[in-house]
């Protein structure tokens, strides 16, 4: 991918939490870019730092210490480093250049407050629009998204609405000032598979109609499949395989992301009851990372005295990225 | 089957009534299961899926007396475990246990493994020496899969696949017949996920279980159950062997359902079936069939009758007015 084009590009990106006895380093030099209007999804367990990539770009790490660069195309036309920027300019960006949605939208929308009431502050905060223009954006966009009786909704409070309604009412603050990315965090973990269903095609038609890009962060393969073009697993805290979709999910070369697909339940497995091809083991503790690979003791083609010694590194491909110190061999091996 | 039916449910109902007003009196209630019968024959899986509010934890709960039916039959090996009293409810309970969803709050972070795994012994009466006690305790660790060192641990120092299998160990110490288990993986990442359940496939397997398997997951099914019970709005919709139903549904809402499913495979794009709106209010369900409001195949005839559950197939049920569909 060429730089000349690219609305996100992340250097060597590196965060560290402070720790009880040393800081923890919940992502260790990712670097990736971000072309305009694609949906590049970021997967990976619990603890790999996926959430934690979303949120330095937000700039809402807090009290952490944020190394390496995050250079972003703003609607303005200019291109500034978002790592470098203070608090105040940071306002700025967040809601009008790069937006956020989480996964419960009850515990990110204010319980005492109308939806209007919160839709109108996004808007009113950043464009500084009258309260009559942004309750006509408001009114707008909720209809955009699919809710009948948008009239209602805005009068509606959090409690009053559906898990669905709600995460449609968290993207339509998102929305409200047209971002150029979005950084959909697990948004469709907490709603059930039908309601899923109709948020990722919306994300996808309110993405035809914006043209922004989406950084999709999920631990669901499936929803992968489904959302994005490109995608970039993660296990404790680094990118460890990059590529297209298409490309990673039928040809995975990393250990780890072949055996996370094929630890998934198959709805349509052939036979009855296959066993499930489970990954031994668990995730490791930012804090205490095993030496070498980090995914090396729970690797099936892990090489004693080469995976536990040896950190491997990023090895790029025309468009593919791997980090395992085997991979070529395994794939030469014809690997099961 | 071979198997005899280890439990029977008939028509049970669970209805929460809706109080208003300064003098409370009820004004409604909340059908969370309305009139669901099943049969779980011994050493079988029967899994029970559908979307939040449907009912499915319910009637696992309601099951195990863990709330009171409004009416209808749970025969638990020929007794009426609706009509129990305290001691004998004490002693059903050595036959049939639960494993919840969330391995964190379900075991108390005061106490430690061992005692979490000896608090239903304690609680029968059962294994009263010390010594023997323990012994049980570290035999059903290693039948899960955790070495006796976490006997001393307390909840916090294990990982949430550990914790599960802490609650796999409690519901398995007093030696039942019968498992609940509701979504016993759903918070647990992929890669434990199907450590967890290949643990429960086995144990079913050499210990010789019942299991009612709630999931919203049907994937998760197809690899445990072995019939498949589809709940919507608290009725059942669709039951049968597992591999009927997910390779040819009968009825549309487990269409609409697995069609929902994300495939993870970017080359297979299926025909989705995208369900509009939310599911009805439990306070107020449509008349007639339940899903008719969301249903693609509804006609008028949807809304008269309420759709009874009808033989489709060799052991497999639907509750549809439709023949014809899908």
């Amino acid at each position: 991918m060429s730089k000349a084009n690219s609305l996100l590009e992340v250097r060597d990106l590196t965060v560290r939490f402070p720790g009880r006895a040393a800081p923890i380093t919940a992502v260790k030099d990712v670097s990736f870019d971000l072309a305009p209007g694609e949906t590049v999804a970021l997967v990976g367990e619990s603890g790999c730092g996926k959430s934690t990539i979303g949120l330095a770009i937000m700039g809402l790490t807090g009290a952490t210490q944020v190394a390496g660069s995050m250079k972003l195309s703003f609607k303005n036309g200019e291109r500034r480093n978002l790592a470098e920027l203070s608090d105040r300019a940071m306002q700025q960006v967040r809601g009008n250049e790069v937006a956020m949605i989480f996964q419960e939208p009850m515990s990110s929308l204010n319980p005492v407050h109308t939806v209007g009431w919160q839709i109108r502050e996004a808007i009113t905060r950043h464009q500084g629009s009258t309260r009559a223009l942004a309750d006509d954006t408001a009114l707008r966009l909720l209809s955009q998204l699919g809710i009948p009786d948008a009239g209602r909704c805005m009068r509606s409070y959090p409690h009053q609405l559906s898990g669905g309604m709600r995460q449609r009412v968290m993207i339509a603050i998102a929305l409200s000032c047209r971002p150029s990315l979005l950084i959909a965090d697990e948004p469709t973990t907490a709603l059930d598979v039908t309601v899923q269903a109709q948020i990722l095609e919306l994300l996808k038609s309110l993405q035809a109609e914006t043209g922004m890009a989406i950084l999709f962060i999920t631990h669901n393969l499936g929803v992968v499949a489904e959302i994005a073009q490109r995608t970039m697993v993660m296990y404790a805290g680094q990118i460890v395989e990059a590529g297209a979709v298409d490309e990673v999910f039928h040809g995975p070369r990393m250990p780890y992301t072949r055996a996370l697909l094929d630890s998934l339940p198959q709805l349509n497995s052939r036979g009855d009851r296959a066993k499930l091809s489970a990954i031994p083991g668990q995730v490791p503790n930012p804090a205490a990372l095993p030496p070498g690979c980090a995914f090396h003791p729970r690797c099936r083609y892990a090489l004693h005295g080469l995976c536990d010694r040896q950190q491997p590194v990023l090895e790029t491909s025309v468009d593919r990225i791997v980090r395992c110190l085997r991979w070529k061999e395994i794939a030469m091996a014809g690997a099961p | 089957m071979s198997d005899a039916a280890i439990l029977e449910v008939d028509n049970l109902r669970k209805w929460y009534e809706i109080r208003r007003g300064v003098i409370p009196r009820v004004v409604g209630n909340v059908r969370a299961v309305d009139d669901v019968s099943f049969v779980i024959k011994a050493r079988e899986v029967l899994g029970l899926a559908g979307e939040s509010g449907s009912g499915k934890t319910t009637i696992g709960r309601a099951l195990l007396r863990l709330v009171q039916p409004t009416s209808g039959r749970i025969i638990f090996s020929g007794t009426d475990v609706t009509a129990l009293d305290r001691s004998a409810l004490r002693r059903f309970r050595r036959k049939a246990q639960i494993i919840f969803q969330d391995p964190y709050s379900s075991l108390d972070p005061r106490l430690t493994i061992e005692e979490i795994v000896a608090e239903p012994l304690r609680v029968q009466g059962m294994e009263p020496i010390r010594s023997r006690r323990r012994e049980r305790v570290a035999a059903l660790l290693s039948r899960v899969s955790l070495s006796t060192d976490y006997l001393e641990r307390r909840p916090r120092e294990l990982s949430g696949g550990q914790r599960q299998r802490v609650g796999i160990a409690r519901a398995l110490a007093v030696g039942p017949e019968f498992i609940v288990a509701d979504e016993p993986v759903a918070s647990l990442d992929v890669s434990i996920q199907a450590q967890i359940v290949n643990l429960m496939e086995e144990l079913k397997e050499t210990l010789g279980l019942a299991l009612l398997f709630i999931s919203h997951d049907i994937a998760i099914m197809r690899h445990i159950a072995d019939r498949i019970a589809i709940v919507y709005l608290g009725k059942i919709m669709e039951i049968g062997p597992v591999r009927q139903i997910v390779e040819a549904p009968r009825h549309p809402y487990t269409e609409a359902l697995l069609s929902a499913v994300p495939h993870p495979d970017p080359r297979q794009r299926r025909q989705r079936i995208v369900l509009g709106g939310d599911i009805p209010s439990p306070a107020s369900p449509p008349s007639g069939c339940v899903f008719r409001t969301r249903c693609r195949y509804a006609i008028p005839a949807c809304a008269q009758t309420v759709p009874q559950l009808e033989a489709v197939g060799a052991d497999h049920y639907k509750a549809c007015i439709r023949n014809d569909v899908p």
